[in-house]
């Protein structure tokens, strides 16, 4: 297991390379005039090198990526070409606000997709085509307009929660909820969508299975078959699409990060990457990286653990 | 089916109690102490760089509370004495005197005197950020402790705005040019940024500083700022009172901020939409180096059109390249180019284009609303513009290049007529470094005119810029601002250019 786990860690390392340096040299290819958009419009020509030689931008490219895969390796990522901020505080600073969004997001879509899925698939009938409905609406109904519709109800009007910004929880932890609630719930609806129908298909394939008639006929309580029994052989393939969405959800953020002006991750990349910020894009890049290698694993190992048929050797 | 029933009501219940618990807090309500007044302000672009000589652009507004500078800014754009008590120049305006204020320090304790404000100088004299703004000065010296002369090459009528600009940043000698400055600034200015309230780019939090020499004039113990970059949620911070004060882009959104919660008003012209005729040699576009087709080109411009009908109560038609509220505007110079087609192709025609040219223009962000009607008022003089989408962040450098002989820009008012027009003769928008004898004379009397005769001359310079139609200014732009009842708003004449423009309405 420990070999399987290290082969796999250093196939990610690989990937890590081969992607940072495909971002390296593509963002280069470019050519986002960088110097030129730090100095503005009415800039001398000798500002303008004085800004490239400031950034280290008049060295040679190959250069310029060893000088960054060389403090990879020191855990110094560089520094922002536009904030001057080391792009590892960069980060430090910003993932908490997204993993914050997400994680809670991800923590309303596991609960009400389960809710949803063993309900419909248990009861079937009007259930299941009011649950599917509900599915199919939220999956196609734009984040967006949600987010706008529940920050004027919950801000606006009712002036519960926050419009915009975040509060860490170290410095209060119902505020810090208060500045998630709402971008989670926004993030959150897509989600349930995929995951509810993901489940329901699975578990009314269980349940049709001979085991749940062998159970049923012994006595066993229907809780006991949804919960124990069905849910767990069913939640094999919602988990793989559950991690999957955990992936996916630091790109959504971008957008619920713009409407309710969260310093996160997603609107961090975004920016960094129209200035063509490319310590930033870097960095983020590796953490992305990173992230769907740890996930990656993490799934296939809790998948392993779930269902012994899936283990590798 | 219990079981699914209690789950439902698990679900519910959890996210009810999340929202209860979230309920638990709502938006801040603003201090009503007077010594803990706290002001929240929307600012546009993310700060950059904060160390003194690397201020490379952005909304000057965290660099100027932190910074104190030799002379600042009203909100008027008089020039007002700050670190330098009094300051005279010399009748040819190439020496500067500047007498330093008694008792002054920085924030982190060291001592701000002459040698200080010296070494602060030139620091931005080389820093990338300000070097060419402060390229006229030769030298700089501290005689003594109090006093500071500049001397230039020659006579430079803008240098005093610029000492009063970022350029002109004055830090605590000890971290000039280190890594440590560039977040962690240190200078002497009314307030001290707080590490720990802000996120780089996305908010800052300002404390006052108890030292500063005019700390009665900055009533609020502390500022934060955020960047926004939604304007739908800059409107909802407003509305929820997270923030006391925002610029608005469109007036119409006036209407969402009722008169018994908000104040709102109009602000002063922040910026000059302007297609600019940079080709004057006629490199790339040979007809634009003839003054009667740019002459016909601003001719072919409906202005009154354009404001009333692409930017109705923000923008003003005017066919001068400096803000309508400083001492170079003309109010006579408008009329000269009235919307007048029949005069223009006659213009044209005497020019040798009377079948007109062809030209390709850059599409951008800050283009695409006048692109249309541009193309089609020029295509009535027979010009036939051809648009090349650019991304903004491609845009500079195309600029800076003269990839283009002619281009909208919209260039925000600085606050100063002889900054702007300076500016407007440099880099991006002057890359063929285009001038003339005649226009050298103009420039060379204003730099050396006595600051209050300094009006007078460069209203000449801007006749010269309208007669020789060097550009085809179109409308000045002014959005809209709000704030709440809490804060007095004065507008000031350039954005950011001082935090005494927010009073507590008390």
């Amino acid at each position: 297991m420990i070999t399987y786990i290290l082969r796999r860690l250093g196939a990610g390392l690989v990937l890590v390379f081969i992607v940072t340096a495909i971002t390296f040299f593509l963002v280069h290819a470019a050519g986002v005039p960088v110097a030129n958009n730090l100095a503005g419009p009415q800039a001398t020509a000798e500002q303008i090198a004085a800004i490239n030689a400031k950034l280290g931008l008049d060295r040679p490219v190959l250069e310029q990526y060893v000088t960054w895969i060389s403090g990879f390796f020191t855990g110094d990522l560089g520094r922002s070409y536009f904030s001057s901020e080391p792009v590892v505080d960069a980060m430090a600073s910003r993932l908490p606000v997204t993993l914050s969004v997400v994680v809670f997001a991800m923590i309303i879509t596991l609960v009400i997709s389960v809710v949803l899925g063993v309900a419909a698939a248990a009861r079937r009938g009007p259930l299941d085509v009011v649950i599917q409905t509900i599915a199919t609406i939220s999956n196609v109904f734009p984040g967006i307009i949600l987010g706008i519709v529940l920050v004027f109800i919950f801000a606006i009007t009712l002036r519960l929660v926050p419009a915009v910004g975040y509060t860490p929880p170290t410095e209060s932890v119902p505020k810090w909820l208060a500045s998630i609630v709402l971008p989670a719930v926004v993030l959150s609806i897509g989600g349930i969508a995929s995951l509810s129908a993901q489940i329901r298909g699975s578990m009314i394939d269980e349940l049709g299975k001979d085991y749940i008639r062998t159970l049923r006929s012994r006595g066993v309580s229907e809780r006991s078959i949804l919960l124990r029994h069905a849910l767990r052989n069913a939640s094999g393939p919602a988990f793989t699409t559950f991690s999957l969405l955990f992936i996916s959800l630091f790109g959504a953020a971008l957008f619920v990060e713009k409407i309710f002006a969260l310093p996160g991750y997603g609107t961090f990349g975004f920016t960094a990457t129209v200035q063509g910020d490319l310590p930033i894009m870097l960095g983020l890049t590796l953490f992305a990286v990173c992230l769907v290698v740890v996930v990656n694993l993490l799934v296939d190992l809790v998948s392993g653990w779930l269902n012994p048929k899936a283990r590798v050797s | 089916m219990k079981k699914t029933t209690v789950a439902f009501r698990a679900a519910a219940v959890a996210l009810a109690a999340a929202f209860a618990l979230a309920a638990c807090t709502g938006p801040e309500a603003a201090p009503s102490a007077d010594s803990d007044l706290t002001l929240s302000l929307y600012m546009q672009a993310p700060t950059a760089d904060l160390s003194v000589g690397n201020f490379t652009g952005g909304d000057p507004t965290v660099v100027f509370a932190i910074y104190d500078r030799l002379v600042t800014q009203g909100v008027d754009g008089k020039i007002l004495p700050s670190i330098a008590e009094s300051w005279e120049a010399s009748e040819n305006n190439t020496v500067l005197t500047f007498k330093i204020r008694e008792g002054q320090k920085f924030s982190n304790g060291e001592k701000l005197d002459a040698a200080a404000v010296v070494a602060s100088i030139e620091a931005s004299r080389v820093g990338p950020a300000s070097s060419a703004q402060l390229g006229s000065i030769s030298s700089v010296e501290a005689p003594d402790a109090s006093t500071v002369v500049i001397r230039t090459t020659t006579p430079d009528a803008g240098l005093i705005y610029q000492l009063a600009a970022p350029a002109g940043l004055i830090g605590a000698p000890s971290l000039l040019g280190s890594e440590q400055s560039r977040l962690s600034p240190i200078g002497s200015g009314a307030y001290v940024l707080d590490k720990e309230g802000t996120t780089v780019g996305s908010s800052y939090r300002l404390s006052r500083n108890p030292d500063y020499w005019d700390v009665a004039e900055y009533p609020y113990a502390t500022i934060n700022i955020s960047i926004i970059a939604d304007p739908t949620a800059v409107q909802n911070a407003m509305k929820t009172g997270q923030i006391d004060f925002a610029l608005l882009g469109d007036p119409a959104l006036a209407t969402q901020f009722p008169e018994g919660e908000f104040t709102t008003g109009q602000s002063l012209p922040a910026a000059i939409g302007v297609l600019m005729l940079t080709d004057r040699a006629g490199t790339v576009v040979p007809a634009l180096a003839d003054v009667r087709v740019r002459q016909a080109i601003n001719l072919a411009i409906d202005r009154d059109s354009i404001a009333e009908k692409l930017t109705p109560g923000s923008g003003v038609a005017t066919a001068q390249m400096v803000s309508p509220v400083g001492d170079a505007y003309d109010p006579e110079l408008d009329d000269v180019y009235s919307y007048d087609v029949d005069k223009a192709k006659s213009l044209m025609a005497e020019a040798g284009y009377a079948d007109g040219f062809s030209v390709t223009m850059p599409s951008t962000v800050l283009s695409t609303t006048f692109d249309a009607t541009i193309a089609q008022q020029l295509a009535d003089i027979g010009i036939t513009v051809t648009y090349e989408t650019v991304p903004f962040q491609d845009l500079y450098a195309k600029l800076y290049a003269g990839a283009y002989g002619m281009f909208w820009f919209y260039n925000g008012y600085s606050g100063s007529d002889a900054k702007d027009i300076s500016q407007v003769l440099a880099g991006s928008f002057n890359p063929e470094a285009s001038t003339t004898p005649e226009l050298t004379a103009l420039l060379d009397a204003a730099n050396a005119a006595p600051l209050d005769e300094q009006g007078a001359a460069l209203r000449a310079v801007n006749k010269y810029f309208v007669d020789e139609a060097w550009f085809a200014p179109v409308n000045s732009a002014a959005g809209i601002w709000v704030s709440s009842k809490d804060v007095t708003y004065t507008p000031p004449v350039s954005v950011g250019i001082s935090l005494l423009a927010y009073q507590p309405a008390n």
